[in-house]
């Protein structure tokens, strides 16, 4: 082996087998330079192992711990934040393609709007004014009419009911049948 | 210098804490924060920036907790982690034109230790190596802290890196060349001192 063979070998005396390292060291004894290199880097290495292992300061985990909970908070913050984003950003392009017919659109749906709750309440109203001209009926009819004769409207008015409904199945079959 | 091996615990640890429970992760960083801190201690070589970059370190673990292939040793993934850290901190504090004081190695724990002459030898020990390790580039420490510091194999500090095998070879090679050349001339300096200082004194 040459020089430059044996200085790539200087520092895998650890990793050398029996007679590299027999020529390694003949080598070291007569080459002043790599044997300076040698010792030098041993020097070093003992140092280096030897350096004490540093302990953080106590409380390293807590600490740990609080730097957690800011991240997390961070990270909801930035979610929060996107998400914000997002919806003005749709807004917005909503409000670029679509502003003009969401002009024209928008008063009539809210017209509608007005309108179908108006409706609602009135259907409400008229409801309530039925539903106690009833009781007020039937609260009469229970007053005036003995309980046999009560039994035997109520028998009759169910008959004629059934009667009703019978004959509206029977029609509608008919009319549906006849459409086809 | 130490080994970190898994044990079953730990792998519940880490299990428990990938499904989100802070308190397994917590434990994590308990059984590690030693060699995570001392890693960042010597590529950042102070206290206060390895106490900093040894809680990203964690944080960033945390972070891609998910992503950790169980084959991996956890330690080597958790210091490559710190080393990759560091290695992009020192590369910022490089481009920063920040102040040579800044610079300059701390003389921490000095307060507190002084007095005796072995504390007195074993910082200025630590100075010197200190000194040696800011000397090199930021990959370059890395993998000699990796090698020396915590036993890791070629492959293991090339995985660790991002490098090639034969590029952790070669740059360990040169390091440890440089750092033999700059030991040796440091000490020169430090025995022609001695007999100068001895001279003027007779």
């Amino acid at each position: 082996m040459k020089h430059p063979q044996f200085e790539a070998l200087l520092f895998e005396m650890d990793q050398l087998g029996r007679e590299e390292l027999i020529a390694l060291k003949a080598h070291l004894r007569e080459c002043e330079h790599c044997n300076a290199v040698v010792t030098s880097w041993s020097d070093l290495e003992g140092k280096m192992s030897s350096a004490p292992q540093l302990e953080p300061a106590t409380g390293f985990t807590e600490r740990f711990r609080e730097r957690l909970v800011v991240y997390k908070q961070r990270k909801q913050d930035r979610l929060t934040l996107a998400v914000i984003l997002a919806i003005l950003i749709s807004l917005i392009i909503v409000s670029v393609f679509f502003g003009a017919e969401l002009l024209t659109f928008l008063p009539s749906a809210v017209s509608f709007l007005l309108k179908s709750i108006n409706g609602l309440v009135r259907l409400g109203g008229l409801a309530t004014l039925l539903g106690d001209f009833a009781l007020v009926l039937i609260e009469g009819i229970t007053q005036s009419l003995s309980a046999g004769l009560l039994l035997a409207i109520s028998v009759a008015a169910s008959g004629l009911a059934l009667i009703w409904l019978f004959s509206v199945k029977n029609s509608g079959f008919k009319l549906y049948e006849g459409s086809k | 210098m130490a080994e970190y091996q898994r044990s079953n615990e730990e792998d519940q640890w880490i299990d428990r804490a990938a499904q989100g429970d802070d308190d397994a992760f917590a434990q994590i960083v308990d059984s590690y924060q030693v060699p995570v801190y001392n890693l960042c201690y010597r590529m950042l070589g102070n206290r206060e920036e390895a106490e900093d970059a040894a809680q990203e370190t964690f944080l960033r673990a945390y972070r891609y907790l998910k992503r950790y292939d169980p084959k991996r040793k956890f330690a080597t993934w958790l210091l490559s982690i710190a080393s990759h850290y560091c290695i992009d901190r020192l590369r910022r504090r490089r481009l920063q034109l920040v102040s040579l004081d800044d610079l300059l190695p701390k003389r921490e724990g000095a307060a507190s230790t002084a007095g005796t002459e072995a504390n007195y030898l074993q910082i200025e020990h630590a100075e010197e190596i200190r000194s040696m390790l800011n000397g090199v580039g930021e990959k370059d420490r890395a993998a000699v802290i990796l090698r020396y510091w915590y036993d890791f194999s070629y492959e293991e500090i090339a995985e660790s890196l991002s490098l090639s095998l034969s590029a952790v070879k070669s740059r360990l090679h040169r390091t440890r060349r440089e750092m033999a050349d700059r030991w040796s001339i440091q000490n020169k300096a430090f025995v022609n001192g001695g007999r100068q200082d001895e001279a003027s004194a007779v």
